[in-house]
C-alpha cells in the first residue's frame, strides 16, 4: 500500500484549528514520555506487585513515547490490557517504571525527590473512573475535597480573617464544589448520598484543589450514563478553558475520545500503534488496527442498520508472550507476505494460521490421522489437513511449499514443516518491529515507510492469538 | 409479520426497606417473529427488570404485580383453552395466568437469556462442554416428557439455579448431548470446539465465554432470546464479533431477540424496532427511523444529544440536566416522570401521561390504537409546546439538586456500565 500521508516531518505537531479545538502552542512539551516500559512479574496480582515482587514478564507497557503540550488534550485509547491505564499511573509515578524516561516541564519525574516531588504531586493530578473507591466513606465531601490541602500542609498560615485553617480548607472545598456545578452546601454530605455523575464531579473538584496544570483523566466517564457523561465532558471542557489545564485522557470509548481530544494515541498490547491529530486520525486512520477499531464502533444512527462490519478475528494475545515483530500481526487483515508470494490475503492468513499452530505446538497429529483411512494413508491425512486449514486456492510455488510441509507432517516431522513454511512465507511483520515515524501522524506499520534502523525482532517467535483471557489479572494492571 | 409476544401494561414492584419501588410501570410492547426488538435506557430505567419480568425471573423482594404477557404458542393455547379460557386468546396464552410450573417449563424451549456477565450462567468448576451438554439434556428430557421433567429446567439460564439445583455430573449427560454441545460451540464460532469443550470457563477469554453462554442459551432452540447487555463488558472489536454472531443466529434460527442495552449504537446496528425506557416506563417506541430521526419525547431527544458522534465531533454536547428520579412509589406522584428535567415541561405535564399514538395523537389502549407503530408518553404527541404554559425553571426546585440520586432500584437493575 502506498504512503498515504506525506505530512511535514517537523517531528513535532501541526496545529489544528477546525472543530473549535485549541491550537497547540510552540515550545517544549509539558510532558515528554520516552520509551516508557512497565513490566509485571510472572503471575503477579496487583497485590504482589505492591509487595515489589516484579520480574520482567508481562509487558503491560513496552516502550512508548509521546508528548503532551501545554493546554492540549491527548487521548490514550485502546482495548482492555493495552496498557493505557498503566501508562497513566506510571508516568505520574504511582507505579514504578521498568524503564524509560518521563519529563514534566523539563524535569525527570523519576529523579525527583523531596520538594521537587511534592511540587510535582501538586502540579500533576489524576482522576479515576470511580474516585471514591479508595476513599474513606465516612469522610464528608468537604473533607474529601480539602484533603489534598491537609496533605500538603495548606494553608501554611492561619488566614487573617479569623477563620481556622480547617475552616479555610472547607471554604475552599465549597468554592470548588460550585466550580464543578454542585452546590456549596454539599460539603457536609457524604459520598453515598451522591449519584455517579455527582461523585465524578467531586473527584474532579478534589483533583483541582491544588491548582494543578496537568490532569490524567483515567476513564473518567466510563461508568456514567450517557446523559450524565455528557454533563461531565462539558464540565471538563469548561475547566480546561478556565484554568488552562492540560489533559491526558485515557479511554476506551472512541466517540468520547474524538469529542474531547486534540491528539490521540492508539495503543495495542503495550505499544502505541498510531498517533495523530484527532480529526486526521479519525478521518484518515493509517494503522490496520485503528481502522478495525473505528469500523467496529456502532454508530447511533439509522444508517448503522445493516452496515456490514467485518470484525477482527480472534482475541488480543497475551502480553506475557506477545507476538514477535508487529504485535497486531496475529489479527491483522493486511499482513504483508514476502514479495514473491502472490496469495490472496485470506489464503495467506490460512497458511500463517497453520504455521502458528505448529509453532505453538498445538497441532494434534493424532486427531488428523484419525480422519485418514489407515496408518499409511498419507494422502488421506493430507487432504484432511487441507480441508481443515485451507478454504482458498493455492497455486505455483506457494502450493508446492504447502504440499511439502504437509508431506513433512505426514512423516511426523513438524520441525521440517515449520522450516518449509517459514522459508517460503515469513512476513516482515513478524521479523521486524514496526516503529512510529518522526512526523505528526505516524503509524507503526510496515505498510508505511519505516525507519531504516527498525530492530529485527525474532524473539519470542511464538504467537498466541487465542490463548486464554487477556486483561486485568494477567497484566496485573487494573482498569486497563 | 406476526407477533410472538405481546406485553401489556406490565408492572413490577420491589418492596424494599425504603418503600415500594415502581421499577416497571405500565410497560407495553410487541415482539414480532424474527425481529430484534431493542429496549434502551440508562441505569435504573427498568429495562433489565422489564425483561426479567417478561420471562418470570423476578425474585423477592420484587414481584410482577400487574399486566399481561401474551405469548403465541398454539399447543399451549389448545392445552389451556378449556381449562383456563381467560388465559387464552386465539393462539396466544397469557403467561401470567398459566400455572407456575408451565411458565418455568418454557425457559429453554421458548425463552432463553444471555447476560452481560457470562459467569452468571456458567459454573466455574465444570467444563464448558459439560455445561452445555447439560442444557441440551434438560431440553431433550423436557421434550420427551413435557410436564414431569420440565421443571428441571427451573431457573434455566440463571447461573445460581444451575449451581444450586442442577449441578450436572459427568454421569448426567449422554454422548449425544455432548456431541450436540460441540455442534453448538461450533455454531457460535468457537474454534476447535472439541478441544475447547474440555476446558473450564476460566480458560476462555471474555468473548469466547460470551459465545459459550450463547451456545448454552441456544440449546433449547428458543423462540425468544433475551440478551441483556450482552456486549457491555466486551471490547469493541470483540463486541463487533458477538453482535454479528447474534444477528446471524437470529436469521438462521428465525428466532426473535429482545436486546437490552444502554448503547444507542448497538440498538442502531441490531434492532428493527426499539422502546426507550425512562423511570420504569417505555416513554417512546417505534422503528429505528422513528426513534433516531423523528423522536417526539424530549428524553429521547436528550439521549441522542448526549452521545458524542464518532463521525462528527460537534464542539458541544447537549446533555440532559439533572439526574434520574427516585422510583419510590411515595415520591413519584401523578405527573410525567421526566418533567423535572424536561426543557418543555408545561402545566399539562403535571398529570399522568398515557401512551399516545404520535400519528393520530390518540391514546393507545386496548382499542383501535393498540397496534400504533410510533408511540410516546408525552403531551407533545398531541400538541405543540407553548411557552406561555411552561413551568418556571425553579418549579421543581434547583434542577441540579432536585433529585435524590442513589435509588434502591439501581441495585435491582443489576447493570454496570463497562469499565473495560
Ligand atoms: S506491520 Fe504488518 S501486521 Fe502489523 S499492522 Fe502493519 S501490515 Fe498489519
Ligand atoms: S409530557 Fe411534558 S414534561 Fe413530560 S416529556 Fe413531554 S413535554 Fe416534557
Amino acid at each position: 500500500m502506498p504512503e498515504r500521508h506525506q505530512s511535514t516531518t517537523d517531528g513535532e505537531r501541526t496545529v489544528t484549528t477546525d472543530g473549535g479545538r485549541p491550537a497547540t502552542t510552540d515550545g517544549e512539551p509539558l510532558l515528554r514520555v520516552r520509551d516508557l516500559k512497565k513490566y509485571y512479574g510472572e503471575g503477579s496480582s496487583l497485590f504482589e506487585t505492591l509487595l515489589g515482587r516484579e520480574s520482567e514478564s508481562v509487558k503491560a507497557v513496552d516502550g512508548i513515547s509521546f508528548d503532551v503540550h501545554k493546554g492540549e488534550t491527548v487521548g490514550l485509547v485502546g482495548e482492555s490490557g493495552c496498557g493505557k491505564s498503566t501508562t497513566g499511573e506510571t508516568l505520574l509515578r504511582l507505579r514504578d517504571a521498568t524503564d524509560g524516561r518521563v519529563e514534566f516541564d523539563g524535569e525527570d519525574v523519576y529523579e525527583m525527590d523531596g520538594d521537587e516531588r511534592t511540587e510535582f504531586r501538586r502540579r500533576a493530578q489524576i482522576v479515576f473512573q470511580d474516585p471514591f473507591s479508595s476513599l474513606d466513606p465516612r469522610m464528608t465531601i468537604g473533607e474529601i475535597i480539602s484533603e489534598p490541602y491537609r496533605i500538603h500542609g495548606l494553608p501554611e498560615e492561619s488566614p487573617d480573617d479569623g477563620r481556622s485553617k480547617r475552616e479555610w480548607r472547607i471554604d475552599q472545598a465549597a468554592e470548588l464544589l460550585e466550580r464543578v456545578g454542585l452546590s456549596a452546601n454539599h460539603v457536609e454530605r457524604y459520598p453515598h448520598e451522591f449519584s455517579g455523575g455527582q461523585r465524578q464531579r467531586v473527584g474532579i473538584a478534589r483533583a483541582l484543589a491544588l491548582e494543578p496544570e496537568f490532569i490524567v483523566l483515567d476513564e473518567p466517564v466510563s461508568a456514567l450514563d450517557v446523559s450524565v457523561q455528557a454533563q461531565v465532558l462539558n464540565l471538563l471542557d469548561d475547566l480546561q478553558e478556565e484554568f488552562g489545564l492540560t489533559y491526558l485522557f485515557i479511554a476506551h470509548d472512541l466517540s468520547v475520545v474524538r469529542h474531547i481530544c486534540d491528539r490521540v494515541a492508539v495503543m495495542y498490547l503495550g505499544n502505541i500503534v498510531e498517533l495523530g491529530p484527532t480529526d486526521e486520525l479519525f478521518d484518515d486512520p493509517q494503522h490496520p488496527y485503528t481502522r478495525a477499531l473505528l469500523e467496529s464502533v456502532p454508530r447511533a444512527a439509522v444508517s448503522e442498520s445493516g452496515r456490514h462490519v467485518e470484525p477482527l478475528a480472534g482475541d488480543v494475545p497475551s502480553p506475557r508472550n506477545p507476538p514477535s515483530g508487529c504485535r497486531f500481526r496475529t489479527r491483522c487483515p493486511q499482513v504483508i507476505p514476502p514479495g514473491d508470494v502472490t496469495l490472496s490475503q485470506e489464503a495467506y492468513r490460512e497458511v500463517m494460521d497453520l504455521r502458528d499452530r505448529l509453532e505453538r505446538d498445538e497441532f494434534d497429529a493424532e486427531a488428523a490421522w484419525s480422519h485418514a483411512d489407515e496408518e499409511a494413508d498419507k494422502p488421506g491425512f493430507k487432504s484432511h489437513l487441507r480441508e481443515e486449514f485451507f478454504s482458498h486456492e493455492l497455486t505455483g510455488d506457494d502450493e508446492a511449499a504447502v504440499e511439502q510441509a504437509l508431506e513433512a507432517l505426514s512423516n511426523g516431522d513438524t520441525e521440517e514443516a515449520i522450516a518449509i513454511l517459514r522459508e517460503r512465507f515469513e512476513s516482515v511483520c513478524e521479523t521486524t518491529r514496526p516503529l512510529l515515524q518522526e512526523r505528526t501522524h505516524p503509524a507503526a506499520c510496515h505498510l508505511y515507510e519505516q525507519p531504516a534502523d527498525a530492530p529485527v525482532d525474532r524473539e519470542p517467535v511464538r504467537a498466541h492469538p487465542e490463548s486464554g483471557v487477556v486483561g486485568n489479572d494477567e497484566t496485573g494492571a487494573e482498569a486497563d | 409479520m406476526d407477533e410472538i409476544l405481546r406485553v401489556r401494561d406490565l408492572k413490577t414492584r420491589f418492596f424494599t426497606e425504603e418503600g415500594q419501588v415502581n421499577a416497571v410501570e405500565s410497560v407495553s410492547f410487541d415482539v414480532r417473529d424474527g425481529e430484534i426488538f431493542g429496549i434502551v435506557g440508562e441505569s435504573g430505567s427498568g429495562k433489565s427488570v422489564t425483561a426479567l419480568s417478561v420471562i418470570d425471573l423476578i425474585e423477592s423482594p420484587g414481584r410482577v404485580t400487574g399486566g399481561e404477557v401474551w405469548y403465541r404458542n398454539a399447543d399451549l393455547a389448545d392445552e389451556f383453552r378449556e381449562k383456563r379460557s381467560e388465559a387464552v386468546d386465539g393462539d396466544f396464552v397469557d403467561l401470567r395466568r398459566l400455572p407456575k410450573g408451565v411458565r418455568r417449563s418454557l425457559r429453554g424451549p421458548s425463552f432463553s437469556m444471555v447476560f452481560q456477565d457470562p459467569m452468571s450462567s456458567l459454573n466455574p468448576s465444570i467444563t464448558v462442554g459439560e455445561q452445555i451438554a447439560e442444557a441440551v439434556e434438560v431440553q431433550r428430557r423436557a421434550r420427551a416428557n413435557p410436564r414431569s421433567t420440565r421443571s428441571r429446567t427451573q431457573g434455566y439460564g440463571l447461573g445460581k439455579y444451575l449451581v444450586d439445583s442442577i449441578v450436572p455430573g459427568r454421569e448426567y449427560t449422554s454422548t449425544e448431548s455432548k456431541e450436540r454441545a460441540i455442534e453448538l460451540l461450533e455454531q457460535v464460532g468457537i474454534p476447535d470446539p472439541e478441544a475447547r469443550a474440555e476446558e473450564y470457563p476460566h480458560q476462555f477469554s471474555g468473548g469466547m465465554l460470551q459465545r459459550a453462554m450463547i451456545a448454552q442459551a441456544l440449546a433449547g432452540e428458543p423462540d425468544i432470546l433475551v440478551a441483556d447487555e450482552p456486549t457491555t463488558a466486551l471490547d469493541v472489536t470483540i463486541q463487533a464479533q458477538i453482535l454479528n454472531l447474534l444477528r446471524d443466529l437470529q436469521r438462521e434460527q428465525d428466532m426473535s431477540i429482545i436486546m437490552i442495552t444502554h448503547d444507542l449504537g448497538v440498538i442502531a446496528r441490531m434492532c428493527d424496532r426499539v422502546g426507550v425506557m425512562y423511570a420504569g416506563q417505555i416513554v417512546e417506541r417505534g422503528t429505528l427511523g422513528d426513534i433516531f430521526e423523528n423522536p417526539v419525547h424530549p428524553y429521547t431527544e436528550g439521549l441522542l444529544g448526549s452521545i458524542p458522534d464518532l463521525e462528527d465531533p460537534s464542539p458541544r454536547l447537549s446533555p440532559i440536566e439533572g439526574n434520574v428520579p427516585s422510583l419510590l412509589d411515595s415520591e413519584m406522584g401523578g405527573r410525567c416522570y421526566f418533567a423535572d428535567r424536561c426543557p418543555n415541561a408545561m402545566e399539562a405535564c403535571l398529570n399522568s401521561i398515557p401512551e399516545y399514538d404520535t400519528d393520530s395523537g390518540e391514546v393507545v389502549g386496548d382499542g383501535a390504537n393498540a397496534e400504533a407503530v410510533h408511540t410516546a408518553r408525552c403531551v407533545l404527541a398531541t400538541r405543540e409546546f407553548d411557552a406561555a404554559e411552561a413551568l418556571g425553571d425553579d418549579y421543581f426546585g434547583d434542577r441540579a439538586e432536585a433529585s435524590d440520586p442513589e435509588t434502591p432500584d439501581d441495585a435491582a437493575e443489576q447493570e454496570v456500565v463497562s469499565d473495560a
